[in-house]
């Protein structure tokens, strides 16, 4: 009889954990650290996933994909300046955002002028089972320090997948508009991010685990 | 240089570019410092957004996971594959080869075990294939059946289903042995035990398949390295399906 599934502990905070020293492990075919990658990311992976495809059973299905895709590419890990995280994240994000946009445009081939963007309302699946992660709280904070148009345009952008085109026509704002506030909400946040909120930065200080 | 492709940095990192446009900056970002610059200060952002959320991962996908990155191999950088179907775009595989040829290639060998991982059938005629439906095919069975062990080995559930014909036991907190030692899984029936397989626990997790349906007991002894015909060590747990 099938059971509702059990969840994991929740994960230790990804600044206990060098992340990037993990990936180069798993370069090497180190199963054990994927393990733990695995443990790390995957949450935010899903996360994501879900927030982009507000799907969770898709969400699972592209997690999957790209935890995966981790794994076997991992010996040719781009060295583009992306630390780990941020690797992982763009192939998550890139996924999810391809699988949204394919969806989209195989219901604009079956149904021509039914082509707007569904409309998302303000609920957060996800905010609850988030609340918890003292990262995803400052992350948030540091969202509420952007300007509205800032914010609205990255989130658009970012967590619904779509392009700054349709940002502009979605928000009727001219495109220069949608592309600098997008790119002005990102140096925002990284302003926030060097101001050294505790737990942003990639390698925080956190008392030795386990 | 061109403002209007300047102004596409903030696009471009959250991915908000149509094919076009993401390949037309990425050329642009070959010539232009500027741009690489901007883009190389900003490009852990978007990482920063995606830590604002977070979903708990069930100890199925998390086993499914593991269970077939122990059986995937690795792509190595000087072997890399043709990208043998479109992969990234569905709509079209010609943006991003500039940068992300090496991608690309990985994420088409991907396409090959995503269908592994849902269909089964892509890869049929490797032997491995049969081997790969393992764990996920066994978590997603209709007719699966679940238990918990009871006994002091960590967390560990046994899956099992008939249509599949086999069985999975997943774990996390396991002890781990000596060396020279491993764990046998027995499935006990009225006829006594017999051996379903050998496993250790890796960084406390277990991932075990085996095939065979599971009777009404499951069972986990300690071992000599290499798995007993008969269970020679005291019961460490064991799971009743379907109690």
């Amino acid at each position: 009889m099938p059971r509702t599934p059990r969840h994991l502990r929740s994960v230790e905070p990804a600044g206990s954990v060098d992340i990037d020293e993990l990936l180069r492990r798993v370069a090497s075919g180190d199963r054990r650290a994927f393990t733990q990658l695995f443990d790390q990311l995957m949450p935010i992976v899903l996360g994501l996933c879900r927030r982009v495809l507000r799907d969770p059973d898709q969400a699972e299905e592209v997690g999957q994909e790209v935890m995966l895709q981790v794994w076997r590419t991992a010996p040719t890990w781009p060295d583009d300046g992306r630390s780990a995280k941020a690797w992982v994240a763009m192939l998550a994000h890139r996924r999810s955002v391809d699988r949204v946009r394919s969806e989209q445009a195989e219901r604009d081939r079956q149904q021509p002028g039914q082509n707007k963007m569904v409309t998302v309302g303000s609920s957060d699946p996800v905010a609850e089972e988030a609340a918890g992660r003292a990262e995803t709280q400052l992350v948030r904070e540091a969202l509420g320090s952007l300007t509205d148009l800032q914010r609205q345009t990255v989130e658009l952008a970012y967590f619904e997948g779509h392009t700054y085109r349709e940002v502009a026509e979605k928000l009727d704002l001219p495109l220069g508009t949608v592309k600098t506030r997008i790119r002005d909400g990102l140096i925002r946040l990284r302003e926030s991010m060097d101001a050294g909120s505790p737990g942003l930065a990639t390698t925080s200080p956190k008392e030795g685990e386990r | 240089m061109n403002n209007d492709l300047h102004a596409l940095v903030g696009p471009y990192l959250v991915d908000a570019l149509d094919d076009e446009e993401h390949e037309e900056f990425e050329a642009h970002l070959e010539d232009c410092d500027q741009c690489r610059q901007e883009v190389g200060d900003l490009i852990e952002v978007p990482a920063l957004l995606a830590s604002s959320e977070s979903a708990p991962v069930s100890a199925e996908l998390r086993a499914a996971v593991l269970d077939e990155v122990a059986r995937t191999p690795q792509e190595q950088p000087a072997r890399l594959l043709q990208p043998a179907a479109p992969a990234r775009r569905v709509v079209s595989a010609g943006p991003r080869h500039r940068l992300n040829q090496g991608l690309l290639a990985a994420a088409a060998a991907i396409v090959v075990i995503v269908g592994a991982l849902g269909v089964m059938s892509v890869r049929s005629s490797d032997q491995r294939a049969q081997k790969a439906e393992s764990a996920l095919s066994v978590f997603q069975a209709p007719d699966r059946s679940t238990a918990t062990f009871e006994g002091e080995l960590g967390s560990i559930e046994v899956v099992t289903s008939a249509q599949v014909g086999a069985t999975v036991i997943t774990g996390s907190d396991v002890p781990a042995l000596a060396a020279g030692r491993t764990y046998e899984l027995w499935f006990v029936d009225e006829d006594g035990a017999s051996p379903a397989g050998t496993f250790t626990a890796d960084g406390g997790n277990v991932v075990h398949r085996v095939d065979g349906v599971a009777p009404g007991t499951v069972a986990i002894t300690e071992e000599p390295i290499g798995g007993s015909p008969q269970p020679t060590g005291p019961i460490l747990a064991t799971a009743t399906i379907g109690a």
